[in-house]
């Protein structure tokens, strides 16, 4: 099964084409504000690079957030189309899932942690085979990760979560990006998800709710 | 040839097939009942409706015109002008769709959408004419001299005649989507009770403002309280000065863009030509002009993807085909 993964949550434009369990390319661009402009490009460089067409592609993949809501609408948007136009299986997974795939031990309390800006993070709890996703103030946090065995967390948002990661040294897994590979593990566990009926389905996961739902929300209150 | 085309500039997804004669399907599916809550189109809100039904509009579109994607020569996408989320879905979907499919592939200017849609009707209808485009967010003439020649004559300065009438029905305590609930009462109001002033340009200009009138209804709200509990003066009557004004605006420009371009053609366009009173009007001044006259069925007034398939018919035709770079442009002029 050959697989074309993409995630455009964070500042980088990921791409990772995937025969199986075997990675024929991986790119990660600097692309915030440029996502729209730059995407279809460096697709196509990518399947040049690993040699294969788009047709031979099973399945189109992309996170599905939460995230920068620009990113999640070009990535997803993007997955979908080509799905659309080769006739293929759609597959998606959250962001926070993918950060915390980065080993495959189910039976340990993780928790993978996202900038989510205005000093807010995105939290996903992760025990035994059970995932939670939150939006919580950044002050929060200490409490929400005891008791974790791993913390995930980006590079880029070291500066935020600086506190969390001294007090949880040996226990803080610091990551480069989003990664690709570990996307791809999460297909190849949940193959039987990557369907043509996802192209439909799948919806991104925001977490957070657009300023007018929050107002709306509060007023009614 | 036969030309998918996507519409997703503001609250309309849509999708359709054009073969270069007819519309073979035109599906377009509304979030009006999403956005109601909030009074207006909300942006964010909008952009996560697309994404999550673009693929099934596609797909009903296709299946409706009896083609796979297969038998679709190219694909067509409003890349602006329109709202940033929303423009961003369509246009990243439509890229990858033509592109994974092997398609020919151009960018829509969505105002040049509404100017050429009279051309899906009306076989009669011809270069050159005065095309009015009214709609949410434009008050446009343009004169169309031929494919991809377009002068533009007048613009709003402010307010889009749409948003007028969406604030004057908040201001009446009429529901969203305004503009056809004002269109509604003004036809059981009495349009003489009250006079609205029409905005004068001081350097002569043939552009619009409709941001005065606005006011001038909040005005005449508050200060008529008294009236308008007693019933002396109705909601009516005030969507229907209201409405007269706006369309004697929209007359007045439109008669002197033609006066002085001589041209003998008129269409009006986009989501606020499905106002029966101004539609009516305009018929009865061009005829008294012996003006040709065209306006598109309602279905074809508001965002539609027939009109961006059709504009991409043309456009492929012509060989003006887009690169995999394009980018959503939400303040695209023609």
């Amino acid at each position: 099964m050959k697989s074309l993964l993409i995630d455009t949550s964070t500042n980088n434009i990921g791409i990772g084409i995937f025969d199986g369990k075997k990675c024929l390319h991986e790119s990660y661009t600097e692309g915030e504000k440029r996502y729209n402009s730059a995407i279809m490009g460096l697709i196509d460089e990518a399947l040049k690079a690993s040699g294969i067409t788009i047709a031979e592609i099973d399945v189109f993949g992309s996170t599905l957030g939460p995230g920068s809501f620009t990113g999640i609408r070009v990535g997803m948007a993007a997955a979908k189309g080509f799905a659309d136009g080769c006739g293929a299986k759609f597959f998606g997974a959250s962001t926070l899932d993918v950060l915390a795939y980065s080993d495959d031990d189910v039976n340990t309390k993780k928790v993978s942690l996202l900038d989510a800006r205005r000093n807010e993070v995105y939290m996903g709890i992760y025990k035994k085979e059970s995932a939670e996703y939150e939006l919580t103030a950044k002050e929060n946090i200490a409490k929400a990760v005891k008791g974790a065995c791993n913390i995930y967390i980006l590079k880029r948002d070291i500066k935020l979560l600086e506190g969390i990661a001294e007090n949880n040294r040996g226990k803080t897994v610091i990551l480069n990006h989003i990664n690709l590979q570990s996307f791809n593990n999460i297909l190849m566990d949940n193959k039987k998800h990557a369907t043509r009926q996802a192209v439909y389905s799948a919806a991104p996961l925001y977490i957070r709710q657009s300023d007018a739902e929050i107002c709306r929300k509060k007023a009614v209150i | 040839m036969k030309v998918l085309g996507i519409e997703t500039s503001c609250d309309e997804t849509s999708a359709a097939v054009y073969d270069g004669k007819k519309i073979l399907s035109n599906v377009i599916f509304s979030q009006v009942d999403t956005h109601k809550v909030y009074g207006g189109v909300v942006p964010e809100i909008a952009a996560r409706e697309h994404l999550n039904r673009l693929p099934a509009v596609v797909d009903e579109a296709l299946s409706k015109a009896g083609a796979g994607l297969k038998e679709i020569g190219g694909i067509a996408v409003t890349y602006g002008p329109g709202l940033a989320g929303p423009l961003i879905v369509g246009v990243s979907y439509a890229k990858a769709l033509a592109y994974a499919s092997g398609k020919k592939f151009t960018g829509v200017n969505h105002l040049e959408g509404h100017l050429l849609s009279p051309f899906l009707e009306n076989k009669d209808f011809k270069f050159p004419f005065a095309g009015i485009v009214v709609s949410g967010g434009h008050t446009n003439i343009y004169i169309a001299k031929d494919f991809g020649s377009y002068d533009l004559m007048a613009s709003t300065r402010d307010d889009a005649a749409g948003e007028a009438f969406d604030k004057a029905a908040k201001m009446l305590g009429l529901p969203y989507p305004g503009g056809p609930e004002v269109s509604k009462a003004a036809l059981k109001g009495n349009d003489k009770k009250i006079v609205f002033p029409q905005a004068q340009m001081k350097d002569n200009s043939m552009d619009f403002s409709f941001s005065g009138l606005k006011t001038s209804v909040l005005y005449y709200i508050q200060r008529n309280q008294g009236k308008i509990k007693s019933g002396q003066v109705t909601i009516e009557d005030i969507a229907a000065a209201f409405q007269k004004t706006i369309i004697r605006t929209i007359v007045k420009k439109t008669s002197r863009v033609l006066k002085d371009s001589g041209i003998k053609t008129l269409a009006i366009t986009g989501g606020v030509a499905a106002n029966i009173s101004l539609k009516e009007e305009l018929k009865k001044f061009a005829m008294e002009r012996k003006i040709g006259f065209y306006a598109p069925s309602n279905l074809l007034c508001t965002d539609n993807g027939a009109m961006i398939a059709y504009v991409g018919y043309e456009r492929i035709k012509r060989g003006l085909l887009s690169g995999m770079n394009l980018e959503a442009q939400p303040d695209l002029k023609i």
